[in-house]
């Protein structure tokens, strides 16, 4: 357990005693493919929840499910937090990648490609357990909320290059419902999920919104699934009701009648944007590229070479002298490592730039006339909340219950 | 209470309240006992470890077997215990958070839908997009200052690389010696040496400074009958501390530490280079010192292939003289008032450290080779600052050790305490000194006397002179010399106690003094340094010099070179010509 790696737990004394091999690939791979098989059980009973019975209750009644076989009975490890990082280590490193993790990745992706984020509320654990412990929604406003997604993209690449650069799982390690689902404590993990869960009791989601990096990766997909949630069973009559009832912010309004601005005043600011736009990602690429310098310092041989360089005795110090392994290849592989660190933090910073220009503009296109309420497939969770509201859905239920199809075709 | 509520709703609601406070009740019961079964498990592993390596000198001792054997029971048990109920915390706590979720599912699907109609805000779009705008300004902003700041950060991180591999250790001498680090890293497995037997260790030590007051041993370095001091060089400790230089060879060991990093150094004699420097690892503990005792206040100890150094925060450091580290273990944190303070005492193969904390005291004895304890000896003394002294000869080879409530004398082969006086008193921070079979002992607050050494018996004690509070007494041509913070040299008859006069100078003694070719050496706070004639009759003083500094450490000698700590932080090195 995590909380006692400090402890000098002393090994047993007998002379034939043998230290057990640890077998990473086994115990990650450890029932991996009946966990796959829930996991697609779950999306398709979401998919049906969500488009065809159109139920809040069933998907709530999923998401618990979920929490109780993907959290506890399965245990969450990999978790979506983190199960990026072993592809990519599996891809850059020599990380033992299976089958079965990679379909535990790859599943959830392709069917948001098709049908948006089912797996946010049938198949992740941790959005099952901030899902049913939000109890008071508090509307964050629309520019925190767009500015504080950012936050996840910057982590699943910043986690992403220090992955595949060689320095280790450190989003898994920052997961803070990782100790709920591992029964394992560590005081930081402890403390940041207390505060994690008080905060889901008001705002609806916060790992998923802000920090969340296989999130990012799910609103990307789903950005392009054909098929939407829609608000209404019906048609929509513009009543206003779902506006307020989605938590995440994932209902896109009509252009009010009458607009805030002129088009000319529009498109000036448009135009703003666009010119600006290099220059932000110029100056994020050049922050990137500094933080390169402190950031390598994730990695162990570079931990290793600082320790050796300042003469610092420690174990890893031991080991290097004893393993025989030249100094000179240590510092190969740490210019390496920082050399990668540097192209990929670059990029990444130029990403978030780019990302952060793109949501201002995206905020400030208008939409076109005629539109009604509908979802942002990239926000969208499908939690079902806009299906309570919609006086049409309510309606159509009722004649749905009244009129049954069979009677329908009677007619 | 809304009372449009379903019943449903209510019990849920109030279910969920009663899981969380279960929850948060839970959190902190198993918090805290976690915590305090950490700190005991740690606490019992440290005691057990000890006792193992005890008992592997003992081997054909059942009973001390079977006092481990339950012991190591008695731990895993307690180690398996503490699991057990950490595991069913964290499965009560799993159930009370799968309660709280399905009230708050009964509670969603129980309560009635709200409707709420927005207001009309035209304007609340271009609103949010305004302030998007200024958070984006303002985190490409935060951006680029984090970017900054590392960005200076590695650049200061080269400069100081460039600067250290061009040797700015600064502080060059009056000569202008530049003294050039050449430091590699030398990190390596430990290496077999065998050690000397201690008669021949103490002569081979004879010809250099190997620990605090090296001449305590028998010590062969000589001072020209005539001489002039003149300054060779000087060169800065890049780490803080009180403790003193020793020397074995061309080779000058000091220790330095702060709060983040512990390290020894080494300095050549010949010019005042810095040679290398070695740091110790990271301690699990870093204690609280005050400023006038630091985290490196005992002296190291060096023999002709090693140099041992133990720092503030129970690390013990030993490496080879070309800065390869051998072995490093840490002792049980240590709980003391100002600080941990006592120096090292070398007896050929054996490492003695004065570990008297303030609730545990405990003499080690340690392998010089593999830092294991060969003995580990727990007594009752209070906290003391004080450093071990050896009286080794043909009969004996006692180690006097001084506590703030008792001295105490130890067999140096075994460890066992052949004798205890509890006639101390104050805050002992002098050491002994032994000569003719007997301890000279002073200190403010406890007492000047002389001690058998085979007994303890008290054989005088003088209670009404000024006594020092931190330089240790020397004995010379029948003389006790007591150079005392205040600024008087008290002299007593080493026989029975009686003083023979007293000389006074403007400022105290800190660094004790030493005894070197039958002349004392003694610096005072001010770094005025005086070689001083043993006489009975008055205070003949041979030989002064302004060393210009503020000193507290206790000067070293080499062949005709005398290394000198100041306060600020250099070594001075001072050549005894011949001459007037």
């Amino acid at each position: 357990m995590i909380f006692f790696a400090q402890m000098r737990f002393p090994r047993p004394d007998f002379e034939d005693y043998v230290e057990p091999a640890m077998n990473l690939e086994t115990q990650v791979a450890d029932g991996i493919y009946l966990r796959l098989a829930v996991l697609a059980i779950l999306l398709l009973f979401t998919g049906l929840a969500a488009y065809r019975w159109r139920s809040r209750r069933v998907l709530l009644l999923l998401s618990a499910l979920s929490l109780l076989l993907l959290g506890f009975v399965f245990s969450a490890c990999p978790c979506p937090v983190g199960m990026y990082q072993n592809v990519l280590a599996g891809w850059f490193t020599d990380y033992p990648l299976t089958l079965g993790v990679l379909l535990l990745f790859v599943l959830p992706l392709a069917v948001a490609l098709y049908y948006g984020r089912l797996f946010c509320m049938g198949g992740c654990p941790l959005g099952a357990m901030q899902e049913l412990l939000h109890f008071k929604t508090l509307q964050v406003p629309l520019w925190l909320d767009r500015i504080g997604r950012q936050l996840a993209l910057a982590l699943l690449l910043v986690g992403g290059v220090t992955e595949a650069s060689g320095g280790g799982f450190h989003l898994c390690h920052g997961d803070p419902y990782f100790v709920i689902f591992s029964f394992g404590v560590s005081w930081t993990h402890l403390a940041v999920a207390g505060v994690m869960i008080l905060l889901g009791v008001f705002v609806c989601r916060p790992y998923c919104r802000y920090m969340c990096p296989y999130g990012v990766l799910l609103r990307l997909c789903a950005l392009a699934a054909p098929r939407k949630i829609a608000i209404t069973g019906g048609d929509c009559i513009s009543c206003r009701l779902c506006e307020q009832s989605c938590p995440n912010g994932a209902i896109v309004a009509p252009e009010p009648l009458k607009a805030a601005e002129s088009p000319e005043q529009g498109r000036r600011r448009l135009g703003w944007l666009l010119a600006l736009t290099p220059y932000v990602i110029i100056l994020c690429a050049w922050a990137g590229y500094s933080l390169a310098g402190p950031l390598c310092a994730v990695h162990h041989d570079v931990k290793l070479l600082q320790s050796l360089d300042g003469n610092l005795r420690s174990d890893a110090t031991v080991a290097f002298a004893s393993s025989g392994r030249p100094l000179s290849e240590l510092r190969d592989s740490v210019a390496q490592q920082r050399r990668r660190m540097r192209i990929g933090l670059t990029i990444s910073g130029a990403i978030v730039g780019l990302a952060m220009m793109l949501e201002l503009m995206a905020l400030s296109r208008r939409r076109s006339p005629g539109r009604t309420y509908e979802v942002d497939a990239g926000l969208c969770v499908a939690c079902g909340r806009c299906y309570d509201v919609c006086p049409v859905e309510h309606m159509t239920v009722k004649l749905r219950k009244a009129c049954p199809p069979a009677a329908k075709s009677d007619a | 209470m809304r009372k449009d509520r379903p019943l449903i709703y209510l019990l849920a609601r109030n279910a969920a309240g009663i899981a969380a406070a279960f929850l948060l009740l839970l959190t902190a019961l198993v918090v805290s006992e976690q915590r305090r079964n950490h700190v005991l498990l740690l606490e019992a592993d440290a005691v057990l470890t000890t006792m193992r390596e005890q008992v592997k000198s003992l081997p054909d001792d059942e009973a001390a077997l079977k006092v481990v054997r339950d012991l190591d029971y008695l731990y895993r048990d307690g180690y398996f215990s503490n699991e057990r109920r950490l595991r069913l915390g964290i499965g009560l706590g799993g159930c009370a958070l799968l309660i709280l979720a399905v009230c708050a599912v009964a509670m969603t699907l129980s309560a009635p839908v709200e409707l709420k109609r927005p207001a009309d805000d035209s304007k609340e779009r271009s609103l949010q997009l305004r302030r998007l705008q200024l958070a984006t300004a303002a985190s490409v902003a935060l951006l680029l200052c984090l970017g900054l700041l590392a960005w200076r950060a590695t650049r200061q991180n080269a400069a100081t690389a460039v600067g250290d591999a061009m040797g700015e250790v600064g502080g060059a001498g009056e000569l202008g010696t530049v003294a050039v680090l050449v430091a590699t890293p030398t990190i390596a497995v430990p290496a077999a040496a065998p050690p000397l037997a201690l008669p021949a260790a103490l002569a081979a030590g004879a010809g250099h400074w190997p620990g605090f007051r090296g001449s305590l041993v028998p010590n062969a370095n000589r001072l020209p009958p005539h001489f002039r001091l003149q300054r060779a060089w000087a060169s800065k400790v890049p780490l803080a501390g009180y403790n003193s230089p020793v020397v074995w060879g061309d080779r000058i060991f000091v220790s330095g530490a702060d709060r983040r990093e512990r390290a020894i150094f080494c300095f050549s004699l010949a010019d005042g280079a810095l040679l290398w420097r070695v740091a110790a690892g990271a301690p699990a503990v870093v204690p609280e010192v005050t400023a006038d005792t630091g985290y490196a206040a005992p002296t190291m100890a060096v023999d002709g292939q090693r140099a041992y150094a133990v720092f503030a925060t129970g690390q013990v450091l030993c490496t080879d003289h070309e800065g390869a580290v051998l072995w490093e273990r840490s002792l049980p944190e240590p709980k003391i008032l100002y600080g941990y303070a006592s120096s090292l005492l070398l007896a050929g193969p054996d490492l003695i450290v004065q570990y008297d904390m303030e609730e545990e005291q405990t003499l080690y004895c340690l392998d010089v080779t593999t830092g294991k304890d060969r003995w580990a000896t727990p007594w009752q003394a209070a906290s003391s600052w004080s450093s071990p002294v050896l009286l080794a000869d043909e009969q004996r080879q006692v180690i006097f050790v001084a506590g703030n409530r008792k001295a105490g004398g130890f067999d140096l082969a075994s460890g066992r305490l052949l004798w205890e006086n509890s006639g101390m008193g104050g805050e002992v921070a002098c050491s002994a000194v032994a000569a003719d079979g007997t301890f000279y002992f002073a200190n403010s607050g406890a007492l000047a006397a002389a001690f058998a050494a085979d007994s303890g018996e008290i054989l005088w004690r003088n209670d009404n002179v000024p006594m020092p509070d931190v330089a240790s007494p020397v004995v010379a041509a029948g003389v006790m010399y007591l150079f005392t913070s205040g600024g008087s040299v008290i002299t007593l008859d080493a026989k029975n106690g009686e003083e023979l006069y007293e000389e006074n100078f403007d400022n105290g003694f800190y660094a004790s003094p030493v005894l070197v070719d039958g002349r004392i050496v003694a610096v005072n706070m001010d770094g005025l340094l005086l070689v001083v004639e043993p006489s009975r009759e008055s205070f003949k003083v041979v030989g002064r010099y302004e060393i210009g500094k503020k000193v507290l450490a206790t000067p070293a000698f080499a062949q005709q070179w005398l290394i000198i700590r100041s306060m600020d932080n250099e070594l001075v090195c001072l050549e005894a010509a011949n001459g007037p």
